[in-house]
């Protein structure tokens, strides 16, 4: 092998090394490794993106027809943000500051689109975040989605300073799932929580799963009286608009995501600690599967959302309800697990 | 390290003459402040090669001077926050306390360190209750006083921040947590009780601050807030790791270093900017600023702020093992408040920064006054808080004297785990720098794809400007109102209204400002005058909290179910 290729491998190895702090075991040339996997996380991130519309379409036809209201497509949603994008913008010098925040906010979800495990676990040598890394991301994403609105003064104000409250307050709220994870990151406590049986021993991690569940599906979003009272006050015109609602979108399918994962962790395919071509073959068989459970459990969680959406509460109360029961499902987790690993 | 103590020495005694001396200032005023920011500009330079060089007892040939490493760094703050003071008594405030800093004996930093405290609030019966925070450095160990004058300290240092506008602030933050790490480090360790007690001391700070963060109107008013509760979550750091037994508690000390070094700065740089009126050039920087001194101070990843939570929870990760679930449980509790006061935190910073753009748009003219001569300290803190940020071993290795723990990297021996913050015993690790490189390219990559493909051909038809709510509205041309916001923060994000909201009208809305929390300690005098008045509001209190129990059946239900569960959980095992 020539000389250049070995400096070139060793310079991969120590960037990769470096990044994650952990050794890469492969066979195949790194830069081969590298491209590949890469490619592999951006793909997931636009499957993410491109998928995210589509759900809340979903959401709202099952949402209509539980109603027994007649429904749009399912594409509906996307031809919306779609029409957005190209209208032409009405755009107030003044509203500069929101731009540059729901940009920010698409900017922040692209990370948590990329790292949040759809199909496999992140192979190994890539840095991976843990949980509160996670959390904080659609944290701040959420709340600078919300902070065009708490700008606006008056009565709409009061009421996105409540939801931005609420939606900054969960933050804290999902500490005891923090404590359960143990500070790992998500590839480590995934690999932990691999083979534990959800009845047994794997019961505070469904339960943590359904913390998370309950963050991403107890909201008012479009298609109920609440949320079109948002969208129709939102300062926002044009391109900024469509971002908005694609965030909105994103963000609320990678809660859901992370939460189905962690309570059912052994629908993801495990990548191999050193890739063979049997080996890898297997992987990818293993990868399609997940894409197909991870649709079939997004349509469950699409129904759970059209169900909550029928019930008539307040946002105030949805908000106190939301931080409340993510909290105590959250400590109960916490609990039970700690039972287990004393 | 003697030419760090003397030049230290006689920088101060510049700034002292700068200070006091009124001929210097009445014909050249704009010289002698450059005179004054140059000074404090060498003076945190000389702490800051100080503490990077370890000059411990550089200074001891002069009998009542005594320097260790701990003098070098809080006077590095000091120095930075010194640059941003205008009046002159704060200035003189400052010259005190940085002599204190520099003295061996306790009691005269005692004498330094109060009448600093006495300086700043000028005058009435404040300036006289604050000095009595530095008792502990002048009475035994020992003596049954020590542990309720400690509790006096942490409450009377909270209080004294209330007063402060701008950077003076900083003065009792520093007093405070010296005197706790001098005094805290003698006692080695303390009964539990005794812990809780000056934990709940935090507590009130911190609860204090983020209320005064939602309520105040005054800009100035809401970063007091903020570094108040900044202040509670960083002195129980600071506790927990000196006197607790908790596996975790060398952590603790890495989180409170964390914590005063790049999310402190971030807060110093919006103390500094929110005195600062300014127009035309200048707003662009101003700008900068309070964007990065908001980020600092924040929940969103790699900032300061998450610095804060990520190393409090890894803390208490830590000690969580081997202890008793009761106090694994109370430890859970307390990550969660300093979670909470750190989110309160960032909606303080929100209504700041809001208020703040707010305040751009007013036509009046304003003076540019006093820009160049605070630039050093402005970008001494930027430059500071993105270093510390990017290269995190550099600040824990100039702060290690504070807490004694794992010796951090040496910056000289350049390694590539300079940029990396490992924490003893844990296996996690966190690189800042790597996910804000992420987040940079990926903002550049989205804006450039936006404007290829979206946005060039749609530029001119986005110049027609109109409101929102006019937009299917026949086109009228209507002469733009000025926008009559006035300087204070009142209409700007109603976070009080949403915290009454929140917790079901329990605080009682706008009775709750009316009462006196925005108009200070007034409140407190109030309760104590006419204790009808205390009657009454205990009255009001039961029957709110009576009507507020019966509206929150559904929450009072699952609150309870958790808790029959928890119980049975705990006494299954």
């Amino acid at each position: 092998m020539d000389p250049a290729v070995i400096g070139g491998r060793s310079v991969y190895r120590a960037f990769f090394e470096y990044m994650s702090q952990e050794f890469v075991p492969t066979t195949m040339p790194l830069w081969v490794w590298f491209v590949g996997c890469t490619f592999a996380l951006i793909m997931q991130c636009g499957w993410i993106i491109l998928t995210a519309p589509l759900w809340t379409g979903l959401t709202n036809c099952l949402s209509a027809s539980l109603k027994g209201e007649p429904s749009f497509p399912i594409t509906s949603r996307w031809r919306d943000i779609w029409h957005q994008c190209y209208k032409p913008s009405l755009h107030d010098k003044s509203q500069d500051l929101n731009r540059l925040l729901i940009f920010c906010a698409f900017v922040l979800v692209l990370p948590a689109a990329i790292f949040i495990p759809v199909c496999t676990l992140t192979v190994n040598g890539f840095p991976v975040p843990n949980l509160l890394f996670i959390c904080s991301l659609l944290v701040g994403a959420t709340l600078m989605l919300i902070l065009p609105l708490a700008t606006q003064g008056y009565f709409s104000a009061v009421k996105a300073s409540v939801r931005l409250l609420g939606e900054g307050l969960l933050l804290p709220a999902l500490i005891p799932i923090f404590f359960l994870s143990g500070g790992r990151n998500l590839r480590s406590f995934f690999t932990q929580i691999y083979t534990l049986s959800p009845l047994t021993d794997g019961a505070a991690y469904v339960l943590a799963g359904g913390a998370i569940c309950v963050v991403g599906v107890l909201n008012y979003d479009e298609g109920s009286d609440e949320s079109d009272y948002d969208s129709t006050c939102l300062p926002l015109t044009g391109i900024d608009k469509g971002v908005w609602l694609l965030t909105s979108d994103c963000i609320k399918v990678c809660w859901l995501t992370l939460a189905v994962d962690i309570m059912w962790p052994t629908s993801l395919a495990m990548p191999m600690v050193v890739p063979g071509a049997a080996l890898m073959s297997q992987w990818f068989g293993q990868c399609v599967e997940s894409v197909g459970l991870w649709i079939c459990k997004m349509g469950i969680a699409a129904l759970l959302l059209a169900g909550v959406r029928l019930v008539v509460v307040s946002s105030t109360r949805m908000m106190q309800i939301k931080i409340g029961t993510v909290f105590l499902l959250g400590v109960l987790a916490w609990q039970m697990a700690y039972t287990y690993t004393p | 390290m003697v030419f760090v103590g003397l030049g230290g020495l006689s920088a101060f005694t510049g700034v002292n003459i700068a200070c006091v001396l009124p001929i210097l200032r009445k014909p050249f005023n704009i010289q002698c402040d450059l005179l004054r920011s140059g000074l404090w500009g060498i003076v945190a330079l000389l702490s800051f090669l100080g503490a990077l060089f370890q000059c411990q007892g550089g200074l001891t040939w002069l009998p009542i001077f005594g320097a260790d490493g701990l003098t070098w760094s809080m006077l590095l703050v000091l120095a930075i926050a010194g640059g941003g003071i205008c009046s002159h008594r704060e200035a003189l405030a400052c010259v005190f306390l940085g002599l204190g800093f520099l003295m061996s004996s306790p009691l005269l930093f005692g004498l330094l360190a109060g009448t600093a405290l006495s300086l700043l609030p000028g005058k009435g019966w404040k300036a006289l209750c604050l000095p009595f925070a530095v008792l502990p450095a002048c009475i035994p160990v020992d003596s049954l006083l020590s542990v309720f004058l400690l509790c006096l300290t942490i409450v009377q240092t909270g209080w004294a921040i209330l007063d402060q506008r701008g950077t003076t602030s900083v003065v009792p933050v520093c007093i405070g947590i010296f005197l706790l790490s001098r005094i805290l480090v003698e006692y080695g360790y303390l009964p539990l009780t005794i812990q809780i007690t000056l934990l709940m001391c935090c507590g009130c700070v911190a609860v204090g601050g983020c209320f005064w963060a939602f309520y105040a109107q005054d800009i100035e008013e809401i970063l007091c807030g903020v570094v108040m509760a900044w202040y509670g979550c960083v002195v129980s750091d600071l506790l927990l790791s000196l006197v607790s037994t908790l596996e975790g508690a060398d952590i603790f000390g890495i989180a409170f270093r964390l914590g005063l070094g790049p999310c402190f700065l971030g807060l110093l740089v919006l103390l500094a900017v929110a005195q600062w009126q300014s127009s035309g050039a200048y707003i662009l920087f101003k700008r900068f600023f309070v964007a990065l001194g908001m980020f600092q101070g924040s929940v969103l990843p790699s900032s300061g702020g998450f610095l804060m939570i990520w190393s409090n929870l890894e803390a208490i990760g830590a000690s969580m093992t081997k202890v008793k679930p009761a106090l694994a449980f109370i430890l859970l509790l307390l990550a969660t408040f300093q979670c909470i006061v750190i989110t309160c935190m960032t909606f303080g910073l929100l209504r700041v920064i809001l208020a703040l753009l707010y305040q751009n748009k007013q036509e009046t003219p304003v003076k540019e006054e006093r820009f160049y001569d605070r630039q050093i300290s402005f970008w001494g803190c930027i430059g500071g808080s993105i270093l510390f940020l990017f290269l995190p071993q550099i600040w824990l290795f100039i702060t290690r004297p504070i807490i004694a723990g794992s010796m951090p990297i040496s910056p000289f021996s350049w390694d590539k785990n300079l940029f990396v913050i490992t924490l003893p015993y844990r296996e996690t690790y966190l690189i800042p720098i790597v996910f804000c490189l992420l987040v940079g390219g990926g903002f550049w990559g989205v804006m450039r794809l936006v404007s290829l493909f979206l946005w060039d051909n749609r530029q001119e038809e986005s110049l027609r400007i109109m409101p929102l709510w006019k937009q299917a509205a026949p086109f009228v041309e209507i002469r733009e109102k000025k926008h009559d916001i006035c300087l204070d923060a009142s209409g700007v994000l109603p976070m009080s209204v949403a915290l009454d909201f929140l917790l079901g009208g329990c605080l009682g809305g706008r009775r709750f400002i009316i009462l006196g929390l925005s108009h200070g300690d007034r409140l407190f005098i109030r309760y104590c005058r006419y204790s009808l008045v205390i009657l009454r509001t205990m009255r009001s209190i039961i029957f709110r909290s009576g009507l507020w129990c019966d509206r929150q059946g559904v929450a009072w239900i699952l609150l309870l179910l958790g808790v029959g569960l928890f119980i049975g959980l705990f006494s299954s095992t």
